[in-house]
This record gives structure tokens, sequence and C-alpha cells, in this order.
């Protein structure tokens, strides 16, 4: 375990290096000179040279990311440009709600993909496998922000059972909190769930035409064991990959129903970020961001062994 | 069952007394996050939309755009206009406790004048010396006789910040701001919220409706509009003209609306670089046959449902200097033939750059469109905000659907434009006379005599066309009812004194 930890680190920590590498370099072929669009409707020119002197943009890319690197190793990872507040401040505020939002949208996938996907693989070809494959259609292809929207119109302005966005932290009021993004990870959580339902249902059609399963049935297992013990762990493993890849995709990817739901998360931070050339906070979200994904696919590592133990050695 | 009736009765009691001491909040929808909340730095809107809360001016406008006292109670121009005094009022305390006097602004002024970054330097440059005459009056001189100061001191350039604080925090003062306004910071959340509270030891305490006011950033503004229909917000800024229907048939809401200081143009590069070389930016009469192909009236009914205003001007219908004689032509698409015509030309070919938001996407298309009929073909270019500033900035276009932000005074959006070194004349527009005419508008206090210069200018700027007016945005916040002394500005600005909750 401690050498697939130590392995692990390995390899991320250069990843990361990269990552870095690439979103500084990426960022500087952005057209459009980040002073100008700092200076404001006030275009002085000497307040743009001394922006551009302050926040090294005269500089070669190689010595600002250098720079930058530095602020990093000590824990700085500077101050926003536009707000001029510490972003690791910022950080602090925003990682927590991503996250949450992201569990909360994966557990809502998986209570809803797993048990349907199974269903539907059961019993192929019945009613309810064509109800499954409806959902799993619409899942994917209603778009979040008219689904949140719809939402809001119905439990908030209609009903007013729940709050139609913002974000309260759990620590102030935890039943408000969950009121608050209830609706969001629900929006996120179905999309998911869709795609989490088409592959567990196609594992377990597959899982459950193996010989091992035949032989069990065979031994008189009982159908529900035979599914939960013999075929499932088996069909998971596909679906765990699955999983984790979608919920860094949940972490990164959230950008319009932070919008709906006005949720101050990661995914408006760096696109406000790009467009403002907020170059710093773009490097630090996209930074923590890649962290966050390589934790990820470590646990996704570890969830192997649990379900597949030829791998325990 | 009495049991449980009786318990029931207790908790409803309980909730009704907690619902009562509850602190009086007002929560605020606002469009983007606000950039740095230190007045020398701001270049937000919505930063401006928060300081209104937080940090009191020497003067303010009414909604009438006159100038009206706030932190000074009077002012004296010299007679030859390179002065002024100004009486402070009494009393005045900053949120930390510091007084405010003739000191304060001394600081406060050569603080905007002398930080690097500041970007009220263009606003303050006439001012060369601030002198403390008493602890409640102050002078400044001015390098030249500069009406417009009074409108600049207004906004940004005249709040003042505690210069305790500013000394002790240093580049860190926009994190938690300290000015002398009806609110005081409590806490900012970046890309969520701005918690500000009321300052009891404010001069005007009397006016304060709530104890709090939180300011949400709630980029989209249908959700904005949703979030105040649901309840969970009270008021909200900038509802989308689209929306206006939903606001009036909401019985619970209230529309506030009013006539803003913006203007939408499109600018022509007509001496800028390469670009200027087209056959619009070098001959005039084609400008004009532009202008009589679009139809302003078109516009605005199409991209904002006729909700905003439009007109041929750079300063709104609002403001005393707006000149009435030059009224918007008609769409004459014979006659913008004729001119094309006269020109030795059949078809005009014209590029159009532009930020790629919605308004200025619909408003291209339909320009596009109008002006084809009469024979310019024009070409369509949407860049992202950044990219397209920078073009804008470099003079790197054709025509460009330029938005201006407006001041109360029409001197910086005039000489900004169209003076020969205006800060926004990036298309190099000159006109020697206009200059004088604008350069003497500055200087003159009288307001009739002044209104008089600027009705020339508007002949001059009219004539030329280097920009074509299209329409002012209207200001339209939509509140729920509960909210009650609400009055709208023409810097579209939420002045909290005298905003109180109506229950």
């Amino acid at each position: 375990m401690t050498a697939l930890l130590l392995r692990r680190l390995g390899v991320a920590l250069p990843t990361l290096l990269l990552v870095s590498m690439m979103v500084f370099g990426l960022q500087k072929l952005l057209p459009g000179d980040p002073a100008l669009a700092l200076a404001g409707e006030e275009r002085n020119p000497e307040v743009i040279e001394y922006l551009r002197e302050k926040y090294r943009f005269n500089d070669p890319v190689p010595v600002q990311y250098a720079a930058w690197l530095g602020g990093l190793l000590q824990g700085d990872f500077g101050n926003s440009v536009r707000t001029r507040l510490p972003i690791g401040t910022m950080l602090a505020e925003k990682l927590p709600v991503t996250i949450e939002l992201a569990v909360l949208s994966m557990l809502i996938a998986l209570l809803l993909g797993l048990p349907i996907g199974i269903i539907a693989a059961l019993r192929r070809g019945s009613a309810l496998d064509y109800g499954a494959s409806l959902f799993g259609l619409a899942g994917l292809s209603i778009p979040n922000f008219w689904l949140g929207i719809m939402l809001i119109l119905l439990f908030s302005v209609h009903l007013g059972w729940l709050p139609a966005g913002g974000y309260v932290p759990p620590s102030e009021d935890l039943w408000g909190n969950l009121k608050a993004m209830l609706m969001p990870a629900l929006v996120l959580g179905t999309g998911t769930a869709a795609i989490i339902m088409r592959h567990t249902r196609s594992a377990m059609i597959q899982a459950m035409k193996q010989d091992y399963i035949r032989t069990a049935r065979a031994k008189g297992v009982k159908e529900r064991k035979l599914v939960l013990r013999h075929a499932l762990p088996n069909a998971l493993i596909p679906v765990v990959t699955l999983g984790t890849l979608q919920f860094g995709e949940l972490l990164a990817g959230a950008v319009l129903t932070e919008q709906v739901f006005s949720i101050p998360g990661f995914g408006k931070m760096i696109v406000d970020g790009v467009f403002s050339r907020d170059y710093a906070v773009v490097q630090a979200v996209v930074l923590c961001t890649a962290a966050v994904f390589l934790l990820m696919s470590f646990l996704a590592d570890l969830a192997y062994v649990l379900l597949n133990p030829r791998l325990r050695t | 069952m009495t049991r449980i009736r009786r318990a029931f009765l207790a908790i409803s009691v309980m909730a009704l007394t907690i619902g009562a001491a509850q602190a009086a909040t007002l929560r605020v929808g606002i469009q983007d996050d606000p950039d740095a909340l230190d007045p020398a730095l701001s270049g937000t809107y919505t930063g401006r939309f928060v300081f209104a809360s937080l940090c009191d001016k020497l003067v303010d406008i009414s909604p009438d755009l006159k100038i009206v006292p706030q932190l000074a109670e009077s002012w004296d121009w010299a007679p030859d206009g390179k002065a002024i005094t100004f009486t402070l009022r009494k009393n005045v305390k900053f949120h930390d406790g510091t007084a405010f006097d003739g000191e304060a602004v001394k600081f406060n002024i050569e603080r905007m004048k002398t930080m690097p970054d500041s970007k009220r330097k263009a606003e303050l440059a006439p001012v060369s010396g601030v002198e403390v005459i008493a602890a409640d009056k102050v002078k400044f001189t001015l390098s030249e006789p500069f009406v417009p100061l009074l409108a600049n001191l207004s906004d940004r350039a005249g709040m003042m910040v505690s210069p305790t604080a500013a000394k002790a925090k240093g580049a860190d003062f926009p994190t938690a701001p300290v000015c002398a306004g009806p609110y005081q910071f409590v806490e900012r959340k970046s890309r969520d919220l701005i918690r500000v509270k009321k300052f009891a030891d404010y001069w005007d305490a009397g006016k304060i409706g709530y104890d709090e006011v939180v300011y949400y950033y709630v980029g989209d503004s249908t959700v904005r509009l949703s979030r105040v229909r649901a309840g969970d917000l009270d008021l909200a800024e900038r509802i989308a003209p689209t929306d206006l229907k939903t606001v009036r048939e909401d019985a619970n809401l209230a529309l506030h609306a009013g006539q803003g200081l913006a203007v939408s143009h499109l600018m022509f590069n007509v001496g800028n670089g390469e670009k200027a070389n087209g056959p619009l930016g070098k001959n005039e009469k084609l400008r004009q046959a532009f202008e009589l192909a679009i139809d302003r009236n078109v516009i605005n009914r199409v991209a904002f449902n006729g909700e905003f205003l439009a007109d041929n001007q750079m300063i709104p219908p609002s403001s005393p200097f707006y000149s009435k004689a030059h009224k918007a032509p008609a769409r004459d698409v014979a006659k913008a033939k004729a001119l094309i015509a006269a020109a030795g030309m059949t078809r005009v070919p014209v590029e159009l750059t532009y930020e790629n938001a919605l308004a200025d996407g619909r408003v291209a298309q339909i320009v596009q469109s109008m002006a084809g009929e009469a024979g310019f073909d024009v070409k369509l270019l949407p860049l992202e905000t950044t990219s397209a500033i920078e073009r804008y900035l470099n003079g790197n276009f054709e025509m460009y659907i330029g938005n201006w932000s407006g001041r109360a005074d029409p001197d910086p959006t005039l000489f900004s434009f169209f003076g020969c070194t205006g800060s926004q004349n990036v298309n190099k527009y000159c006109n020697k006379d206009l200059d004088a005419v604008l350069t003497q508008a500055r200087g003159e206090a009288d307001e009739a005599k002044r209104a008089a210069l600027y009705e020339k200018a508007t002949d001059i700027y009219l004539t030329a066309l280097s920009s074509i007016p299209i329409y002012h945005s209207n200001w339209f916040f939509a509140a729920r009812k509960t909210v009650g002394g609400i009055t709208m500005y023409p810097d579209g600005l939420l002045r909290l004194s005298g905003v109180k909750p109506t229950n």
C-alpha cells in the first residue's frame, strides 16, 4: 500500500508541474492585454504601464512562471489582480463548496444510476428497461441550465419550498445548506446518473453472461446473491473508472449550474478569470482541480483493489 | 391532544418572536462581482453600486442631475474659476472612528492623484493643490478653470476613505474598506457576497432603514429576477428589458425604472492607422448616409422591447445640456442611396467589430440588415471582450459598437470622445473648432452659456459623425414591495439613505 502511495505521489508531482506549465503557457497565448483589461474605462497610459510592471506582464514568460512557482512553493498563490483579494483565501472559500456540490451530485447520480442500471440489465427488454433508457436519454439530452431554471420556477417561485439559489455554509445552517444544494445537485446528478446507468446496465449484461455466473447458478446460488456478490463487483470496475472521471468533471465543469443557482464555486471563478485575464486565479484553480483529479484517480485505484481480490498482493 | 396543541402553540409563538427580533436585512442581487473595493482603484459599475452604501462623497447628484451637498455642505468657486473652497459637514466620522475633516480631504485627493495605479488621475488632473484652511474648510486650486470637477467629485473621485485605515492597511485596503457612508464593511466572500452593516455614528443615521445589507453576486439577469420572485432577494439591479413583463405582472414586485446616462454608439475609425482608410472612415457624407440607413426605433424595439431610449446624441435627454434642436433624423433609404451614389459608389463595404455580448450582437445584426438595404455591406466581427477592447484601443477597427457608461456632466463624455486629446478618442477624430468649444465649456460656470456652447458642439459632432449615437439604456430594478423609499438616479446606483422596509 505504501509503495502504491509513493508510486502515485511520484507521478502526481511531475503531472501537476506539467499542468501548471501548460496552463501558464496557454494563457499567454490568449489575445488581449491583461493590463488594459485591468485599467478599465479610464485608460491612462501611465497607469497601464505601471500595471504591466507591477504584475510582471513585461517579463519573459519563463521569468513570470518562475516567480509564480516560487510564491507557490512558499504557499502563496498571489492576489487576484482584479479584486486584490488573496487567492489562497478565495480557494479556501470555493473548494469546499465545489466539493460539496460534486459529492452530493455524485451521491444522487449513484443512488439513481446504479439501481436503475442493474434492474434494467436484469429485466432486459421489459417496460422497466425501456423506461430506464428513456431516463438515460432525457438525463443526457436535457440541458442543465434549462432544467435548473424549470426547477427554480417550480420549487422556488411557485411552490416556495426551496431557495432559488445562493449558498449557505453548513457550519452556519446545515438544513439551509442542504436545501440550497438540493436543486443544483439534482440538476448535475441526473446528467451523471444517466451516464452511470447506461454503463452499469451494459456492464451488468456482460457480467451476467459470464461462465462463472452460469456455474454459480447451476450450483444453486440464489439469484439475489448471484447478482450482488458475483456479477455486480465485476460489473462495477468500469463503472468506478467512469465514476471518478465524472467526479472530476463535476469539479471543473459545473459552470452553467453554478451560474443558474448562483453557487460560488470553481466553475464560474475560472471562466471569469479567463475573461478578465486574471492569470493567477486561473492558474490556482486549474492546479487545484488537477490535484483533486489525481487524488480521485488514486482513490479509484484503491477501489479496484477492494473490488478485485486478484489485484491485492 | 391538548398537550400537542399547546406545544405547537408555544413553538409558533417562539418562531414569531425570533422572526420579530431578527435584524432587518436587505438582500440585493448584483450582476458582476465588483473589483477592488477602493474608490481609487475601482473600475466597475457594481463596485460603485456597493460604494453607494459604504462611501459618502464630497458632493452627490440629485435625480435631475444637479450637484447637491453630501460630505461638503457648500462650496464657492473663485471668480476666475481656478479655485473652489468647500465647507465640510461637521461631526462626521469614518467607520473606524477617525474624524472627517479638511486634512482627510487633502489626504484623499492626494492619495488618488499619487497612487501609482489610481484610476482617478484623469478625473482629478486639473486639481493642482489642496489647502486646508480650517478643520471644516478646504480649498482646491486648479491649473485651469474646470467646472466638471464637481460632477467628478460626485463619483469615486469624491469618495472619502479613512486616512488612518488607508495608511495602516496599505495595499490591503480593498480587502476591508473604511469610509464614511451609512453602512460599514463586514465581510466579503469573493464571487459570492459582500456584507455591510448599519453605521450607528453616521451623520444622517435617521435615514438608515436596515441593520444589514448583503450584496449577492448573481450573474444572470433572469436568475436574479427569479430569486427576487422567490423571495430569496429583496432587490435585483439591471433587469433585462425582455423580463420586464414578468416584473410588471407579479403582484409582489415593483419595477423601478429610470433614465440612464449611458450611450451606445457606432464609432468609425476616421484617423487611426490603416483601418481608417475605408470609404466610411474617409467620407463624412457616407457616414451621414449610414445614419439615414438605420432606424434607431427599430433597433430599440427589436433588441430591447422598446424599453430603452432611441436617440442621436452622446448625452441623454435628462441632461440640462442636451440639445433639443438636434432631433434624430428619420430613416431615409432613398436619401442614403443618393448620398452613396454622389460619392461615386454603389456598394460600400465596412467591418463592424463588437464585444460578443447578447445586446451588442442583436444590435449588430439589425444594423447589418438595415444598412444593407441602403447599400452598405456590413461584415460582422464579434470578439471576446478583452480582445475586442484591445483592438478598440489600438484603433484596429473600421466601425465599433461602443458602450460608454456616461457621466453626470457632459464634459467627460464629449471631451473624451471628441476632444483631440480625449482619452476615448481612439478613432483619432480631431476638429480644432470643436476642441476650442469644448475647452471653453469646461471653464464656463454659467449654465445657460455653457448649454449654448454644448449646442454648438453637438452641431459639429453630429455633422462629422465620427460616432453615430444609437440609444441610451435605462435602469430597471425589480424589488419586492416590502422595500420602500427607492429613488432612481441617472447613474443607476442604489442610494440607501431613506430605503426602509415598508412593514
